[in-house]
């Protein structure tokens, strides 16, 4: 059914095959190339106040939509991200990332063109279909696809490769927010705030743009490791001298050569150390569940506190933060989410992924239970400082699970696996606000101030991450009896 | 690595780290604003 219609065979697993020539240093950007687009997803709010001016003009008028039924784009577009991930992770495993990512690009380009449609004719189901579901799809399928190859590329480094990719849908939002702000002046004259046109144009712009990753992607072949693509480029570079010297120093030059053969004729040692466990089998694992709480947790911590950031601060500190300073703030946290990405993951590689965890959740338990009370004590720098490392650990939780997902079942269905995983981050971006919104709400209800709301708020918070450290602590390797090896000696 | 492989990695690299920097820019110009 994939190679039915011939003129995209190249979309093909077979046609990605990695040459001798390829670097694997070409992926990353192939993968950040996706995620660099897909996390436009969190820059979404640039459009909310348009959106609920698009009859009005300068103010909402009868008839305009109310901002509360624009933020569902949003969250619809997050479940599906989780639902498609879930979904689809086995054939995007079985397709390979090329056709993934190409199927990616048009349902993510493809959702921008149907909400601008909405927008235009102002339906708003078809602004939810379009950028909620069918754009939703498309981050669920963007953000798994370059998972399991990239793990494959880098097995020697899974983190800091998934990290690095991962970090990308991070950096994304950051890209967005500005690009989106100047299109819509740019268009303003055209359309209503100038927010139809804008999808047009980011869609087309992010197609374009995933079409680099897609072309640029290849899978590495069955029998490749680094070791031996090393010994493959040192024999190349002898057998380039061995035609300017003698036949008997092109002999002498050959005995490495063979060593290298032989080099690459042993397994790939990473992957015998891990079981390999298919999608199906490692749902059944308790594992696959421990982690699941963990990322589920930390997200929800995570989201408390990025939801709350800018009146938290100002709150926190009247009179000397302005609207503006908090606006930075929150800049502040995208970059330290993003950048948290990529040092957690590649440190997890040195520390291991259990360590890496256990960091997260009893620093930052520390940090969610103190840094309040900085704030109480004016400190302007270590407040911030505190939520620069709590927003890294956030951003380290959602890169690093990979890498330990690889650890606990192998590679042969990693991606897929993930894409499981991912619920847990829907889950959390439904139960995250709702629970913080309704604890500060209780709070206030119940006389507390609105600045001591919020470390109540923190408090729980930290219990929430010292659930994450007691199923971290939990997590042992996988019974034998889920590894396809086991069952299966002829395709072990 | 083939002088095509190096000219390769050095496009891709630029084609995505352009962008990542500009954002990152971005935002770290509206951080200054917490500084002042």
């Amino acid at each position: 059914m994939e190679r039915e219609i011939g003129y995209l065979s190249f979309l093909d697993r077979e046609h990605t095959i990695a040459g001798p020539d390829f670097s694997r240093w070409l992926v990353p950007p192939a993968a950040l190339a996706i995620h660099l687009s897909i996390g436009q997803a969190y820059a979404f709010s640039v459009f909310n106040l348009p959106l609920s001016r698009l009859i009005g003009g300068g103010a909402s008028a009868p008839g305009d939509w109310k901002l509360s039924t624009i933020g569902w784009v949003f969250s619809v577009a997050i479940v599906f991200l989780g639902l498609s991930a879930a979904t689809f992770g086995r054939w995007v495993e079985r397709v390979g990332p090329r056709k993934a990512m190409f199927a990616s690009a048009l349902c993510f380009s493809g959702g921008f063109f149907v909400a601008a449609l909405g927008v235009s004719t102002h339906q708003f189901v078809l602004l939810l279909l379009g950028y909620g579901v069918l754009g939703g799809i498309g981050l669920g399928l963007g953000y798994i696809s370059p998972v399991s190859t990239l793990i494959k590329w880098f097995p020697d480094r899974p983190g800091m490769a998934t990290g690095l990719a991962i970090m990308g849908f991070g950096g994304g939002a950051m890209i967005a927010s500005p690009l989106a702000t100047m299109l819509m002046a740019r268009f303003d004259h055209i359309a209503p705030h100038g927010v139809a046109p804008t999808f047009v144009t980011m869609g087309a712009l992010y197609f374009a743009f995933m079409m680099f990753g897609v072309f640029t992607v290849r899978v590495p072949r069955d029998d490749w490791h680094p070791e031996a693509g090393r010994a493959q480029t040192a024999a190349q570079r002898r057998a380039e001298n061995s035609k300017r010297v003698s036949e008997q120093r092109r002999a002498e030059n050959s005995k490495p050569v063979a060593g290298a053969a032989r080099g690459r004729e042993h397994p790939n040692v990473v992957a015998r150390e891990h079981p390999n466990v298919v999608a199906t089998e490692a749902i059944k694992t308790p594992q696959f569940w421990l982690l699941w709480v963990m990322l589920c947790v930390n997200v929800t911590a995570g989201i408390g506190v990025l939801g709350q950031a800018s009146p938290m601060i100002q709150e926190m500190f009247p009179g000397v933060i302005t609207a503006a300073a908090a606006a930075g703030f929150v800049g502040l946290l995208s970059l330290a989410n993003m950048l948290g990405r990529f040092f957690w993951s590649s440190l997890s590689d040195y520390i291991g992924r259990r360590a890496t965890y256990a960091t997260f959740f009893l620093l930052g338990a520390a940090l969610y239970s103190l840094v309040p009370s900085t704030g109480h004590a004016g400190s302007v720098a270590l407040f911030v400082i505190g939520y620069v490392v709590i927003m890294s650990m956030y951003g380290g939780g959602f890169a690093t699970i990979p890498a330990y997902l690889r650890d606990m079942f192998g590679t042969i269905q990693v991606g897929a696996i993930h894409g499981r995983l991912l619920t847990a981050w829907s889950t959390a971006g439904v139960l995250g606000p709702v629970l913080v919104n309704y604890i500060r709400e209780y709070q206030i209800n119940h006389g507390v101030a609105k600045a001591d709301a919020y470390t109540v708020t923190m408090y729980i918070m930290a219990g929430l991450l010292l659930i994450g450290f007691v199923c971290n602590l939990r997590v042992r390797p996988v019974d034998q009896r889920y590894s396809i090896d086991a069952r299966d000696p002829v395709t072990a | 690595m083939t002088a095509r492989t190096r000219i390769h990695l050095a496009i891709a690299w630029t084609l995505v780290g352009l962008p990542l920097a500009w954002g990152v820019w971005q935002v770290f110009r509206k951080s200054l604003d917490l500084l002042r």
